[in-house]
C-alpha cells in the first residue's frame, strides 16, 4: 500500500478541503486522465484498488501513472475509549485531493479502452470524476 | 479564420467573472512594437475556432474596431475543474518576425513494436520550436510505423527547415517501450546467469582444497 517512507511529524491537523486543485490539474504525461470533480480524502486502499481495476482491465498493455499520494496520516481513538488521553493512532493515509486534481493518467490504449479503465476504476473511488483527454486540451 | 474582438475598459477579478457569466471571455493582445490591449471575445467564436484549429498553431486574422492584424493563439487559461476557456493571450505578429511558440506532435502509423506487445509513448506532446511566422508548421507529424521495440525518435530526427526546434537534440519525442513480460524476464535471467556464476566459482574454491 502507498505510504510515506519517512515523515518529519506523526500526526496531522485535519485542515479544510477549500478551493480548487491549484498544481495537478493538466495532463503532464499520458494522453488520457481521470480527473477528480469533488473535494475528498482518498484513503491509500482506495487509490490501489482503483489502480489494480485500471491495470486488470488493460492486461499489459499500455502505461499509467498514479498522480495523487497519500501523504496526510489519518488518526482513529480505539473503541470504547473515553474522550482525551491524548489524539489516536494513525491508522491510515490519505491524498487530500481537490477539484479538477488529474488521479491518473494513461498512454499507448486507445480512446475507447481508456475511457472503460478510468469508468471501472472510477467505482473503486469516493468522488465523482471525469474524463479527460490531451486532444481536449488536456485539463 | 477571423476573430473579431471588442476593447474592455474594466480589469481585474470581479470585471472578468462579469464578463464570463455574460457569455464573453477575456483576453489581452501583445506583440513586438505594440500596445498592450485589453479586449474582450465571444464564447461561441472562441469555442469554434478552437474546434476549427483543433489544436494546431495557426494565425488568425483578428478584427478590432474595423482593423485587422494578424495574431496568434499563444496561451490558452482553462478552468481545472470545468476545462472551459477562461482567458486568451493573442500575440500580434508581423511579416518576417521570428516568434517562439509550442506546436503540437501528430502522431501517424502504427508502431511496428506496439504489435508485439510494446507500448508507444509520446514524451513530449508540443515541441517549442521558433521560426519565421509563416513559415511555421500548424503540426509536427511523426510517422512511427518503423519503430520497433526500445526504438525511439529524438529532437534531431525531425526533418524541420524551416524552424529550430528549441528542446535538446537527444530529447526523445516518442518511445516504443518493452511489454511488461519482457521487463520482468530480464532480472530473473540476470539472477540466473549470476547464481550459475557463483557455483561455478563454489566449484573451483572446492577443487582447490
Amino acid at each position: 500500500m502507498l505510504m510515506p517512507s519517512r515523515t518529519k511529524y506523526r500526526k496531522q491537523q485535519r485542515g479544510r478541503l477549500k478551493g480548487v486543485a491549484l498544481a495537478g490539474n493538466y495532463l503532464a504525461f499520458g494522453e488520457f486522465g481521470l480527473k477528480t470533480m469533488e473535494a475528498d480524502w482518498l484513503t491509500a486502499n482506495q487509490i490501489e484498488s482503483a489502480r489494480m481495476a485500471i491495470s486488470r482491465y488493460l492486461k499489459k498493455g499500455g502505461k499509467l501513472w498514479v498522480r495523487v499520494f497519500p501523504d496526510k496520516p489519518f488518526t482513529k481513538k480505539p473503541a470504547e475509549t473515553r474522550m482525551g488521553k491524548g489524539k489516536g493512532n494513525v491508522e491510515l493515509w490519505v491524498a487530500v485531493v481537490k477539484p479538477g486534481r488529474i488521479l491518473f493518467e494513461l498512454s499507448g490504449v486507445s480512446e475507447e479502452d481508456a475511457r472503460e479503465a478510468f469508468r471501472i476504476a472510477s467505482y473503486k473511488l469516493p468522488v465523482k470524476t471525469r474524463f479527460v483527454s490531451i486532444k481536449e486540451g488536456g485539463v | 479564420m477571423e476573430l473579431e474582438v471588442k476593447l474592455r475598459d474594466k480589469t481585474g477579478k470581479e470585471a472578468s467573472k462579469k464578463l464570463r457569466r455574460n457569455g464573453w471571455i477575456p483576453g489581452v493582445v501583445y506583440g513586438a512594437g505594440e500596445k498592450n490591449l485589453h479586449v474582450m471575445a465571444s464564447a461561441d467564436q472562441i469555442q469554434n475556432i478552437m474546434k476549427e484549429m483543433h489544436g494546431a498553431t495557426k494565425v488568425l486574422k483578428m478584427k478590432l474596431g474595423g482593423k485587422h492584424k494578424d495574431v496568434f493563439l499563444k496561451h490558452i487559461d482553462r478552468d481545472p475543474v470545468t476545462g472551459k476557456v477562461i482567458h486568451v493571450d493573442l500575440q500580434v505578429v508581423h511579416k518576417g518576425e521570428e516568434i517562439h511558440v509550442e506546436v503540437p506532435v501528430e502522431i501517424q502509423g502504427t508502431a511496428k513494436g506496439t504489435k508485439l506487445g510494446g507500448v508507444l509513448e509520446v514524451i513530449h506532446w508540443r515541441i517549442p520550436v521558433r521560426g519565421d511566422i509563416t513559415k511555421i508548421p500548424p503540426s509536427i507529424e511523426i510517422d512511427v510505423s518503423d519503430l520497433d521495440i526500445n526504438d525511439s525518435i529524438h529532437v534531431r530526427d525531425l526533418k524541420l527547415d524551416v524552424v529550430k526546434p528549441l528542446l535538446n537534440e537527444d530529447e526523445a519525442i516518442v518511445v516504443v517501450l518493452p511489454p511488461k513480460k519482457m521487463e520482468e524476464e530480464k532480472p530473473v535471467e540476470a539472477e540466473i546467469e549470476a547464481e550459475e556464476a557463483a557455483g561455478e566459482e563454489e566449484e573451483e574454491g572446492e577443487g582447490e582444497k
